[in-house]
């Protein structure tokens, strides 16, 4: 019997021998995003009806930040650049998903972008990031011609002549994020992850859109919405 | 004078056995990747470093505790903590020639940054060691012994899954998968009462499963020895150098460096061919890349000689 068949023998004794794992899941947080008026034909903005023909929002990050978020700040840039991914695009942390996903601003199913699995604390807001939509964002597929686009969105609205609808589009490949608050004490596991709810509200999200001068304005305007139509809740 | 003569026997198998022994203890792991690394000596519980009589059969056991923490407080911390059980059969079929197997038998326990506990129970990776004596001072009551050692760690352990099938993280692995071969020299002196002992191993590792290497290293051991008629006592000090690990293809944040343990052993052979050994060690200087927080290692081990 050559080598190769001394450890074929002892890999099956290994294998026949008891062998045991056992794993407990710790702290995990999920994040869904959606629109609030999904489904809806058109929204009412400033008593102008908008429809949305096509609409897509690629967020590339979205992270909790501890309610001491000052003390951890250090840890958390330091974690930031030990933690790299494979991925080409912004790292996963404990704290933070990066995890580029394109989200269908028509569609009324949540998008999950996946978990983080922070260490245990309070946490006082979610951290979003928007921006261009690398080659394997999440939901990218079905969302044709956002790739390297962070927003694009395409629609008609009741302004012309008579009441005649105009048509309008909005995009850009610009970078925003920022902050909204939440409370959030993850003092141990549960039994379940918890999940963080972000919706746009589409009235706010739109606004302004249609009196923008151009496309990559109107996309820029979009963007800037983006804090004041986010809604987040936590289930 | 028979019986001076069987007390001096005796005196020099304890001694013999003794004398060299075990400072293999320091089984020092890196969470993140390393499954299989270690630093000391294997060889001394099991081979001894006296000259091997021929036709010797000795079995040895050993335990041995070890915890660390690897990583940075909530970016990627991991809390490890390990038991160890290896069982060893070595043979001398030559006078100038011992042989070794040795099967670990491991428990590891992981909690994670986000308080995720996860534990692996099973066989590790079969290791063959052999030692082969190359010069010896004089044929009789050697006081100087060079050996050479050869080895190899087998990938005799399955990958370890979870229950949807995926793979364990390798801090979880029983096993690497991979063919590590070893080579050292070791040098044993002996000025009854008291012996010493030297040698420096270093490991090739190789790229075993998922993508994952664990660091190449070259480890010594230093220990002194003295011997009251059945017990004695060692002073050792263990020493790694460990080159860059890699992970799923990746090199390692938190691999490589240098670290030392240094600590005493209580050695007590309460009858013939018998022979215990109760020790630990404690890091005495942290070298590795990254933050390791080593615990104490703490181990336990028997050997008899048939």
């Amino acid at each position: 019997m050559g080598c190769d068949g001394v450890v074929k023998a002892l890999t099956v004794c290994a294998a026949a021998a008891c062998s045991v794992s056992d794993y407990q899941p710790g702290i995990e947080v999920g994040f869904q995003l959606q629109s609030a008026e999904a489904g809806l034909a058109a929204v009412d903005i400033g008593g102008r009806s908008v429809s949305i023909e096509r609409g897509f929002l690629t967020t590339v990050s979205l992270g909790l930040e501890p309610c001491d978020a000052a003390a951890h700040a250090g840890r958390s840039r330091l974690g930031a650049v030990l933690l790299g991914t494979a991925h080409a695009h912004t790292p996963t942390t404990p704290t933070r998903l990066g995890v580029p996903i394109v989200q269908d601003l028509r569609s009324g199913d949540p998008s999950s972008p996946g978990l983080i699995r922070p260490p245990p604390g309070r946490y006082c807001a979610v951290r979003w990031a928007v921006g261009p939509a690398d080659d394997d964002a999440l939901g990218l597929a079905g969302a044709p011609g956002m790739a390297g686009m962070t927003a694009r969105v395409e629609g008609t609205f009741e302004g012309g002549v008579a009441g005649a609808r105009q048509a309008f589009a909005a995009s850009t490949s610009a970078r925003a994020g920022g902050t909204i608050p939440v409370a959030l004490d993850l003092a141990a596991p549960r039994g379940a992850p918890w999940t963080i709810r972000l919706s746009q509200r589409l009235p706010s999200l739109l606004q302004g859109l249609v009196e923008a001068a151009d496309v990559e304005a109107a996309g820029r305007k979009l963007l800037d919405n983006i804090p004041a139509a986010l809604a987040v809740e936590v289930l | 004078v028979t019986a001076r003569a069987g007390r001096a026997a005796a005196g020099r198998r304890a001694l013999g056995l003794a004398a060299l022994l075990v400072t293999a203890a320091v089984a020092e792991r890196r969470a993140s990747a390393c499954a299989a690394c270690a630093c000391g000596d294997p060889t001394l519980t099991a081979m001894g470093s006296e000259k091997p009589v021929r036709n010797r059969l000795r079995l040895a056991w050993e335990g041995r505790h070890r915890s660390d923490i690897v990583g940075h407080s909530r970016a990627d911390e991991i809390r490890l903590r390990e038991l160890r059980s290896d069982l060893r059969l070595a043979f001398a079929p030559h006078e100038r020639l011992f042989l070794m197997a040795t099967v670990p038998f491991v428990r590891r326990e992981v909690t994670y940054v986000n308080l995720a506990r996860a534990t692996q129970t099973g066989l590790a990776d079969t290791e063959l060691r052999a030692k082969l004596f190359l010069y010896q001072d004089r044929g009789f009551a050697a006081r100087h012994l060079i050996a050479a050692l050869v080895g190899v760690k087998l990938p005799t352990t399955p990958a370890a899954r979870q229950p949807d099938g995926s793979l364990l993280p390798s801090e979880l692995q029983p096993g690497t998968g991979s063919f590590d071969p070893q080579l050292g020299i070791s040098y044993a002196h002996f000025t009854p009462p008291w012996s010493f002992y030297a040698s420096v191993t270093g490991t090739l590792t190789t790229t075993g499963r998922n993508d994952t290497r664990a660091s190449r290293s070259v480890a010594g051991t230093i220990a002194g020895q003295r011997q009251w008629s059945a017990v004695g006592v060692r002073l050792s000090v263990d020493v790694r150098a460990d080159g860059v690990g890699r992970e799923q293809g990746e090199r390692e944040a938190d691999s490589g460096g240098v670290i030392a343990f240094a600590g005493p052993e209580l050695l007590f052979s309460p009858a013939t061919d018998l022979l215990l050994v109760a020790g630990g060690k404690l890091p005495v200087w942290n070298g590795l890349r990254g933050r390791h927080d080593e615990g104490p290692l703490l181990s336990l081990g028997v050997a008899y000689d048939f």
